[in-house]
């Protein structure tokens, strides 16, 4: 009976802390299938995947590869095994070429000395091709695009004879396309007899890809289903407990008005070629299109984050000059990152630092900041926003990846606001905190600030926005309109022309 | 019951664990008060805050920049420069007192000027450029005294040692205000605030529509303005100029930072810690001079103590991490 299963995980036990983060959870995983597994944040999907990996040793229970008990006490011992996770940030030298990359552990030879160059080279070219891909194994794996750099982790998977591969949230940073060729990749490997662990937040993936769903919640394996036994409206109370109610929430009818931001012919090199667009108050304007179709690059030249010439920015009709963010926001634009570790929140600041930083005249007196003052509003944010959190004076690192976001928002909204940029807003955050944000939009929108949604998920535009702008390959491809905002429409906008590529 | 007493338990070692700076003090003290009968008076500490208020003034100044996670290494050599330029003013160029101060700290401002110009607006890193300055300016010194010590009788500079308030001479207190402004700006004021954030992740900050540029040129400023403060002090106190003072001084203030707890990445650092870092750096010396151990031990163990502080530091931020 053992036989049957690649990976046995039984009962489970794992604490950190006081918190108990994995409760008595048994799970089971099958060569030749893809298994995923769904929750919110915190619910206990990393850490399994930890145990899995070895990173982390659990408290009790049993875990069991191919029938053999495994006590392993680090990642090396289940790399030995056959276990090997793809994190959603790659464990890549970017400096470094992609063979090696690949070959990191065994560069050398037969000879175990020197490193035959020719042949590491020829060998990568042939992994790679063996998965359907064509990379240049001497290209610096820095100067490929997201979605290849994740071609180059799983062929150093299967350079290391994996036979159970993790993938944790691996199309957060895909375009639909380059998702679909995952995708492929990811059921050919199921044909060879691979076990899958697939680990994601956006539900139409998970089911279009799984042979069979986990659903974990706080700690919890609460159900499992079969491919078609769930659909996503399912999953999504299973994995919130409750109903979550409408996921795109419908906005009140709020009357248009006049226009308030409008950006005129937006260039930066093949990047971003002749963009413009314009948005008006309680209006809320998607930005749409393919991942690298420029629509992060311009709205940053709009916002004065980037250098790159710029025909016009016009607020309320008046043309202004904005060549920093400071002067945007002297006008009342503010932005919010889509990356944000990179640019959006400061970790270790606490959240009040964070929340107060854009605008701290506002909790000012004389020279000195008010610090009670500070608390007060801060604490009065945290509430509107929804930010769980113990303490507003917890580092914001302390925080889950929604709560963090909702920080980001409320930093980007404490100065004065006429118009909002929210840049991938909704990245690797769970569903429960999607549909929050989504609420504040729409609150947003209602008290008529202009809101500009910039986003690669194409049911989030859909779903939100009043008008849609469609980007692809640098260039305006089209503007949609109310009944015209269909997942085909944008589909076909975007992916005009454009065949894939780097 | 048994989780709020091991909760209280972990409250206490992470605050021991924060404030290991205080800790290391502590011991220190304890150890010297044991190991010498001379430590404790009142004679020897005077002595110790007279000795280390000079390079305190360049420790404040490299709190900031270490704090938005670059370095500074000119502030020893910009020292030498302005004390020699003081010295040479007033007896070569028989300049009035008050003119050899200015320029001597104006000097030394446009030298950090210069450093905050490359570094901030021509993006180059800082510690090359500092490098380069340490050079230029520590050659400078070198030039404007022609390589020889120059001695001041001065009124108005050897009154910055002897006319003493409160048994501390006015350069003590020149650094006493100096830590005061930059502890109530570091911690009440938004500049303070800005500066760590700067340190923490720049790229947020300017998201953020601050001018980070400005935030940032601005320290070299300051730290320029206090080395010059920190050269003429020394004029003072010593009665004399000379090229080679404030050579290794950079290391120091680095050293007294650095175990005030700041981390060299950015982000994070204290007023009250790093005095006590001062304080450390500035009782090694002191303490060995009263064992009348070799000033080539005193190196050596000055090395140890940075290493163990940052080791128990870098322990710290990993137990954080988890």
């Amino acid at each position: 009976m053992s036989g049957k299963y690649s990976v046995e995980m039984n009962g489970i036990n794992k604490s950190f802390g006081g918190v108990h983060a994995l409760k008595n959870v048994s799970v089971r995983f099958c060569p030749g299938e893809i298994h995923s597994l769904v929750g919110e944040n915190g619910a206990g999907k990393s850490t399994l995947i930890k145990i899995l990996s070895g990173m982390y040793v659990k408290d009790s229970g049993e875990l069991r590869i191919h029938g053999e008990t495994v006590h392993a006490k680090s990642v090396f011992e289940m790399k030995q095994k056959g276990v090997d996770v793809i994190y959603q940030e790659f464990a890549l030298a970017p400096d470094c070429t992609v063979a090696e990359n690949i070959y990191m552990s065994h560069l050398a030879g037969a000879d175990r000395h020197f490193i035959n160059w020719k042949q590491l080279n020829r060998q990568t070219k042939e992994l790679i091709e063996s998965i359907g891909f064509d990379i240049d194994p001497r290209e610096a794996v820095g100067d490929l695009s997201v979605a290849y750099q994740q071609i180059v982790e799983i062929a150093k998977a299967l350079s290391a004879d994996v036979d159970i591969l993790v993938l944790d949230e691996p199309t957060a940073v895909l375009s639909p396309y380059e998702t679909e060729k995952l995708f492929k990749i990811l059921k050919e490997l199921r044909e060879k007899g691979m076990t899958i662990i697939y680990i994601s937040h956006r539900m139409e993936d998970v089911l279009e890809l799984s042979d069979r769903i986990t659903v974990l919640r706080d700690g919890e394996n609460v159900a499992e289903y079969r491919r078609g036994e769930a659909d996503v409206s399912q999953l999504v109370t299973m994995m919130m407990g409750r109903d979550p109610g409408a996921f795109y929430p419908k906005r009140e009818h709020v009357e248009i008005g006049e226009e308030v931001f409008r950006a005129e012919g937006l260039n930066r090199g093949f990047k971003v070629q002749d963009v413009s667009f314009f948005v008006r108050s309680g209006e809320v304007l998607g930005i749409a299109g393919l991942l690298g179709g420029g629509k992060t690059e311009s709205v940053r030249i709009a916002y004065g984050a980037d250098p790159g010439r710029c025909g016009g920015i016009y607020i309320e009709g008046k043309p202004c000059k904005i060549n920093s963010p400071y002067a945007a926001q002297k006008q009342g634009i503010n932005y919010l990152s889509e990356s944000r570790k990179d640019d959006g929140v400061l970790l270790d600041l606490s959240i009040i630092e964070n929340i107060t930083l854009s605008n701290m005249r506002a909790v000012q007196k004389g020279i000195f900041i008010d610090r009670k003052k500070e608390l007060r509003t801060v604490k009065g944010l945290a509430e509107k926003f929804t930010v769980k959190c113990r303490d507003v004076r917890d580092p914001v690192a302390s925080l889950s990846g929604g709560n963090q976001q909702k920080v980001s928002i409320a930093k980007s909204l404490f100065a004065p606001t006429k118009v909002l940029i929210l840049d991938e807003p909704t990245r690797g955050i769970d569903v429960g905190a999607k549909v929050e944000v989504y609420h504040i939009i729409n609150e947003l929108a209602a008290q008529g600030m202009a809101v500009i949604l910039v986003s690669s998920e194409i049911e989030e535009i859909t779903g939100m926005c009043d008008r849609v702008v469609v980007m692809g390959a640098g260039t305006v491809r089209g503007e949609l309109k109310g009944s015209e905002i269909t997942k085909q429409r944008i589909l076909e906008l975007s992916a005009a022309e454009a065949g894939g590529g780097h | 019951m048994s989780e709020k007493t091991t909760g209280r338990k972990q409250a206490a070692i992470q605050w021991l664990k924060d404030n290991n700076t205080y800790l290391i003090l502590l011991v220190m003290i304890i150890v010297s008060a044991v190991i010498s009968n001379n430590f404790l008076t009142a004679k020897n500490l005077g002595n110790l805050v007279k000795q280390n208020s000079i390079k305190g003034m360049l420790a404040m100044g490299m709190l900031l920049i270490i704090m938005t996670g670059d370095i500074d290494l000119s502030v020893g050599s910009l020292t030498g420069a302005s004390n020699v330029l003081a010295a040479v003013a007033l007896t070569d160029w028989s300049m009035g007192a008050g003119t050899a101060i200015f320029l001597a700290i104006g000097v030394s401002a446009a030298m950090g000027i210069v450093n905050g110009f490359f570094i901030v607006y021509r993006k180059l890193p800082a510690f090359i450029v500092t490098l380069a300055m340490m050079t230029i300016a520590r050659g400078f010194a070198y030039l404007w005294s022609g390589g020889r010590p120059i001695s001041v009788s001065d009124p108005v500079l050897t009154g910055i040692k002897q006319s003493e308030f409160l048994g501390l001479p006015p350069y003590v207190w020149f650094f006493v205000i100096i830590f005061a402004i930059m502890f109530a700006a570091l911690r009440y004021v938004p500049y303070g605030r800005i500066i760590k954030a700067i340190g923490s992740n720049e790229q947020a900050v300017r998201l953020a529509g601050i001018r980070v540029n400005r935030y940032r040129f601005s320290i070299y400023v300051i730290t320029g303005l206090l080395c010059g403060l920190a050269g003429v002090c020394s004029v003072g106190r010593i009665g004399s100029a000379s090229p080679l003072l404030g050579e290794g001084y950079e290391m120091d203030a680095i050293s007294m930072v650095v175990i005030g707890g700041a981390s060299l990445s950015g982000g994070k650092g204290d007023t009250l810690k790093t005095l006590a870092g001062i304080f450390i750096i500035g009782m090694i010396g002191n303490i060995m001079n009263l064992m009348n151990v070799s000033a080539y031990w005193q190196h050596v163990i000055q090395g140890v103590i940075i290493l163990a502080a940052i080791i128990l530091q870098v322990q710290t931020g990993k137990k954080q991490d988890r």
